[in-house]
């Protein structure tokens, strides 16, 4: 396929890469709802209501209430803020931390690469959602220390695609031009590598993103997420494995809510390294 | 080979050994007195400061990390704070539960995912191919714990074929125990199947571009003999990589499962220890756990290095 001239317009260009729509409109959608619900939602959910539990779909509570009586609706968007913020911000550690720590590596090589590469490794051998366990039960179970666990683990996966995506330009012409010209070690990362680098790293925060959503749900349904009176969408489903027999509702939507994400965000980063990268399509597609 | 072999294994070796001081370490530095823990509040000091002396905990650390490890050799990894019996005999007997359940698992999502993997690469772009990369997008984006609770509604709850949870034991037969465990690894094993087929096929179009293969058509073999002699065999080097990476994967999702489930395995075990500040038996599962994973990522390198003499070289 031919590349698409950047001189078209951003409507364009979307219509032409259609897993990136996709991808954006569901990821659009979720962002919208978390927004929403930081201003308003149909129901306050701490307001439990013994009147009102187990309803079905009404006018009134479009995706009925659960055994608190509480608006599923209601629930499910605070939930979505409660996955994006615990999300968001483990790409962000892991960005902000592992992304400096790739590029010294690169660029420095001997043995401070050598011994970063082996800390990496030793992350990576320890299960992720163990550690997160382990992290989260000890230091006690919530948010903040659920988004620290998921956190840790991202370091070393951007610290390794900043790695590689540097070793890789560093010997290209333009560096090389820019070294002759006398730019220091510091003015090059910034300016010629980490703009090079940046596709690698979007899309891989897209990955990391969508598995950090999946992590925290896994951590909120086992209980050492998010706490009451916060929504989570894990912790929905925890509430709703007791009442399977009475309500298979209860714990079809949250965990609808949290494939369709995870597919969204999914959609996004494969569309995003099609458009960043017309050269890979030919592989993957 | 004998000598990359060599040092894979004392990198592993390497790796093991900071992973228990990182355990020990970070267990070390948790506020709470397990002596204190086990005879409650009100205790005297002086019975404290004895249950402290005969548990070694009036020792120097680096002695007690010592002794701990030397245990692993020995078999010999303390006495559970919480239910007074021997670590290992705990271990061992969560062990033939999850150990099981992770095989299976593994075995299914590998038994499921190659040929689908090399099916969907074969009609690359048709509508067989399109249907497999949309139920694998959805495989990959599904929760194990969710996707456990839809097949106990399912099978469980509403057709009544196996039992919602619980384990039986293996005293009660291999049938039961096996009916328990059929849909916790079917519920671990397909999101699994979904990346490892995924994997397949890409590494086969890739591998189907290679000029051997264009060769081992032209020299008269069939479709059939060129696709599964040649291009699979090739194509299994990533497979391999990713299967090493699930098991470590797989380890993390037996915790969640067999809390869906309530299977007395090592995952509950853990948590429960965790749960009751059990710690001496936490450090030894979570180095154990942490050990498997590693010495799986040994193996898989040997066997790269045996499948293809080129890696033995680095």
């Amino acid at each position: 396929m031919s590349q698409t001239p950047p001189a078209l317009p951003f409507v364009f260009l979307l219509l032409r890469h259609r897993t990136l729509l996709a991808g954006g409109a569901i990821v659009t959608l979720v962002l919208v709802a978390a927004l929403v619900s930081l201003v308003w939602t149909p129901y306050a959910i701490d307001a439990l209501s013994v009147a009102d539990r187990l309803k079905g779909s009404s006018l009134a509570h479009p995706l009925g209430t659960d055994q608190y009586g509480r608006d599923m609706l209601s629930m499910l968007m605070v939930g979505a803020r409660t996955s994006i913020a615990v999300a968001l911000v483990a790409v962000g550690i892991g960005v902000c931390v592992g992304v400096p720590l790739g590029l010294i590596a690169a660029a420095r090589g001997g043995w401070l690469d050598e011994g970063l590469m082996r800390v990496n490794d030793l992350i990576f051998a320890f299960p992720a959602l163990l550690s997160a366990v382990m992290i989260t039960a000890l230091f006690g179970a919530g948010a903040v220390n659920a988004i620290i666990a998921i956190g840790i683990f991202n370091i070393p996966v951007f610290a390794r695609v900043a790695r590689g995506g540097a070793l890789a330009t560093k010997s290209r012409e333009f560096v090389l031009a820019a070294r002759v010209s006398g730019k220091g070690e510091i003015r090059i990362i910034v300016e010629h590598i980490l703009p090079n680098i940046a596709n690698l790293l979007i899309v891989q925060g897209t990955i990391q993103f969508s598995l950090g959503i999946l992590a925290e749900a896994g951590l909120s349904y086992v209980g050492l997420g998010a706490q009451p009176p916060l929504a989570s969408w894990g912790r929905m489903l925890n509430e709703a494995q007791t009442m399977m027999m009475l309500a298979p509702t209860l714990a079809l939507y949250p965990g609808l809510a949290i494939v369709v994400t995870v597919i969204g965000l999914n959609l996004l980063g494969d569309g995003l390294r099609d458009l960043l990268d017309p050269r890979l399509k030919r592989r993957v597609a | 080979m004998l000598v990359y072999a060599a040092t894979r294994f004392a990198s592993l070796a390497a790796t093991l050994l900071v992973a228990t001081l990182l355990v020990f370490v970070v267990l070390e530095i948790l506020p709470g007195d397990p002596a204190q823990l086990m005879l409650g509040l009100n205790a005297q000091e002086d019975t404290l400061a004895a249950l402290r002396s005969e548990m070694g905990l009036d020792r120097p650390a680096w002695a007690r990390y010592l002794a701990w490890i030397g245990g692993f050799a020995t078999g010999d990894l303390g006495t559970s704070y919480t239910y007074s019996v021997p670590v290992a005999d705990l271990v061992a007997d969560r062990a033939v539960v999850s150990l099981p359940l992770a095989m299976i698992a593994l075995a299914l999502s590998t038994v499921i995912a190659i040929p689908v993997g090399v099916y969907a690469a074969r009609h690359r772009g048709g509508w067989q191919d399109g249907g497999i990369m949309a139920l694998t997008q959805i495989g990959i984006a599904i929760p194990n714990f969710w996707f456990a609770m839809l097949l106990v509604y399912v099978f469980a709850v509403s057709l009544r074929l196996v039992p919602s949870g619980g384990f039986p034991g293996w005293e009660a037969g291999v049938g039961p125990a096996l009916q328990a465990l059929a849909l916790p690894a079917v519920a671990l094993a397909l999101p699994q199947a979904a990346i490892l087929a995924r994997v397949m096929r890409s590494a086969l179009i890739d591998v189907l571009h290679e000029d051997y293969v264009r060769t081992a058509r032209a020299k008269g073999l069939t479709r059939h003999a060129t696709l599964w002699r040649h291009a699979v065999r090739n194509a299994f080097i990533p497979v391999l990589t990713i299967l090493g990476l699930q098991f470590s994967f797989l380890i993390a999702g037996t915790i969640i499962i067999e809390n869906v489930f309530y299977l007395p395995g090592l995952g509950r075990l853990i948590f429960q220890a965790i749960t009751q500040r059990d710690l001496i038996v936490v450090k030894s599962v979570v180095v154990l756990l942490v050990g498997t994973v590693i010495l799986v990522t040994f193996l898989v390198d040997m066997a790269y290095a045996a499948a293809d003499p080129r890696l033995r070289k680095r």
